[in-house]
């Protein structure tokens, strides 16, 4: 019957319920949708960003300090000989990767004609490398260096080189002798991996082709290592720390070479965290108000049904039912509504624009959604109606009968 | 001689208006017999219904005592007092108080309900009270689709429900022309002699307090006679 009596004052009070509805949902949408862009760009650095750029990196240590760590003195000397010896089980991928300064040129047959060009980053890798997933990935024309052959280029840089498939460009560098040098390569796959920063400063080759373009004969840059279980990165980075010294090497985890990007998700949970608060203050002010007008309206309804024997608690309890049902139906409603639309925003991606990728985002975002968050977003909501009820049935209780009864 | 079941000793209740102290009863006392009709007559503002609440269970004293089948009513805590308006004394109200939301069959079963009376022993008690006040054709209604006899009949009913020993009636006739009136007290007086309730009603209608058949008279607070209607 307290069930059966909210929901018929929930009905009768059809305007007032639909304030405390809309608020519940209103708060539950933005919670969900809020949380899914955090929650994507988290998983955009621990599921993308980190394990692209490896679990644990080992560089020449001297590179650290240096005013050029991209300067071609700070490759590893015999770097797979090296790499053949890293042996341990909780190894999942090892691989030498050689990156290098170079311009890539427009080739114009007629030298009177100034050709386009722009410096980017070129990557040296194996051709079926586990690294550059958002490269493999976003391959929209051609194929990820066939047999080792060729450059792989994104659509934008090729667009400003005024380049298409299946022509050629030209890739110049200066060798370890800083003596300059160059090839000219077929374009043999063009992409969009999604982050505008890697799109505009990034080319691929295989390390083949790089230690040609760089005179760097079983040398590489850096070697990346992926873990079976991301969470023995330090543990791991201190074993190759000892297996590895005196050689001039330096061994990084993760945790130590994102750390900035890491600090800026720890300050987005907490920022999330004070969403949450904003959103108990503000749906919940909404909320309590809403809900004392509703029972102060019915005060002597109250007094009524006090008179005839409904103890205090009984009272409360019926308040609070009511409160209940319009917070998890307004929370159900308000993830109705969120869940869709964090599902088609985790498709279709979110532009953040290129400022995010400074701070060590891609500036597409992929919201998340994930079950937890909509059980925690149904709770929450339910618990800001239950608690503005609790208050309007703290107030209620304190009348006495007679006091209930005589309310105008 | 009927057993007492209300005790009224001495009672006062003063109601404090900012810094000015009202008193609304100045020791007042009389007893309540099983089976009685009694009616508290008086001008508007002479204690009535302040009286009644008290008697009610609906508010306290000031000083003096309301004792109910043996038991001081200021001793209760609020459970309690709740527990003996639920099964002990039915109320009735001039305005019907009735659950807007509920329909007659909700409205009177409400109580039974809160006892957690099983739904087939409930549905017999309800049809038969139902029936008793003369709303069979009814009991889908809500207190809106209802006139003012009708609704005063289903608090009536309400009040019965769960078999009080005395019904206190504030002004039950007060919102109602004289013919529903009539209706009424008519059953008040039919549940009052066949189901022995005893019932006290206040009213300012003479008309209406030929109903009793013992009337008490207030005036400022103070009894000022206790006597069969029509004897001074």
């Amino acid at each position: 019957m307290f069930a059966k009596l909210a929901l018929l004052n929930i009905l009768k009070h059809a305007k007032r319920s639909a304030v405390v509805f809309g608020a519940v949902a209103v708060a539950v949408v933005v919670l969900t949708i809020a949380g899914g862009v955090i929650r994507g760009l988290s998983d955009t650095v621990l599921a993308s960003i980190i394990p692209t750029a490896g679990h644990v990196v080992i560089t020449e240590a001297a590179a650290q300090d240096a005013a050029n760590p991209l300067d071609l003195k700070y490759l590893i000397p015999g770097a797979e000989e090296l790499l053949a010896t890293l042996h341990d089980e909780r190894i999942a991928v090892a691989e030498t990767i050689l990156t290098f300064p170079a311009l890539l040129v427009e080739p114009v047959p007629d030298s009177k004609k100034e050709a386009r060009n722009v410096g980017l980053m070129g990557q040296g890798v194996r051709p079926d490398t586990r690294f550059l997933s958002s490269v493999r990935a976003g391959i929209t024309a051609g194929s990820f260096l066939p047999g080792g052959q060729g450059v792989a280029l994104s659509n934008r840089v090729a667009k400003l080189l005024g380049v298409s498939l299946g022509g050629t460009v030209m890739v110049l560098t200066t060798d370890r002798g800083n003596n300059p040098w160059y090839q000219e390569l077929p374009i043999t796959g063009l992409f969009n991996s999604g982050s505008e920063q890697l799109d505009l400063n990034t080319f691929v080759v295989s390390q083949e082709t790089a230690r040609e373009l760089v005179d760097a004969a079983d040398m590489s840059r850096e070697i990346r290592i992926l873990l079976r279980d991301p969470e023995t990165a330090p543990a791991l980075a201190a074993d190759l720390s000892r297996q590895l010294e005196g050689q001039g090497l330096r061994v990084l985890d993760w945790q130590r070479n994102f750390a900035a990007v890491l600090t800026i998700v720890k300050f987005l949970d907490i920022l999330f965290v004070f969403i949450r608060v904003f959103f108990v203050i503000v749906a919940g002010s909404v909320i309590t108000n809403s809900i004392l007008m509703t029972v102060f309206e019915r005060t002597r309804e109250y007094g009524t049904l006090r008179a005839i024997g409904l103890k205090k608690r009984q009272l409360r309890a019926m308040i609070l039912t009511e409160g209940a049902l319009l917070g998890g139906l307004g929370s159900l409603a308000g993830l109705a509504v969120g869940i869709p639309l964090v599902l088609v925003m985790s498709v279709v991606g979110l532009d953040l624009g290129s400022a995010t990728e400074y701070v060590g985002f891609s500036s597409r975002i992929y919201p998340l959604f994930s079950a937890i968050d909509g059980v925690t977003n149904l709770v929450f909501g339910t618990l800001i109606a239950l608690a503005a009820s609790w208050y309007a049935s703290r107030v209620s209780s304190r009348l006495s009968v007679n006091q209930l009864l005589s309310h105008t | 001689m009927p057993e007492t079941i209300l005790a009224v000793r001495d009672v006062t209740k003063d109601y404090q208006l900012g810094k000015t102290v009202i008193p609304a009863l100045k020791g007042v006392s009389f007893d309540i017999h099983e089976g009685e009709f009694l009616s508290i007559v008086g001008p508007s503002g002479c204690g009535k219904s302040t009286l009644l609440n008290l008697i009610g269970c609906i508010d306290k004293a000031t000083s003096g005592s309301v004792t109910f089948q043996g038991t001081d009513l200021a001793t209760l805590n609020d459970d309690q007092e709740a527990e003996i308006r639920l099964n002990q004394i039915g109320f009735i109200f001039q305005s019907f108080n009735l659950v807007s939301v509920l329909n007659v069959i909700e409205n009177i079963e409400f109580p039974l309900l809160m006892n957690k009376v099983p739904r087939a022993e409930r549905r017999a008690i309800v049809d038969h009270l139902v029936e008793v006040v003369g709303l069979g054709e009814f009991i889908r209604h809500r207190p809106d689709e209802l006139s003012g006899g009708q609704r005063q009949r289903v608090a009536i009913a309400r009040a019965l429900v769960n078999r009080p020993r005395l019904v206190i009636a504030d002004e039950p006739t007060a919102n109602l022309d004289s013919e529903t009136s009539a209706t009424v007290m008519e059953a008040m007086k039919r549940l009052n002699e066949e189901d022995k309730v005893s019932f006290i009603f206040s009213t300012h209608n003479e008309l209406i307090e030929r109903y009793a058949r013992r009337v008490i008279r207030l005036k400022d607070g103070r009894i000022v006679g206790d006597t069969a209607p029509g004897e001074h």
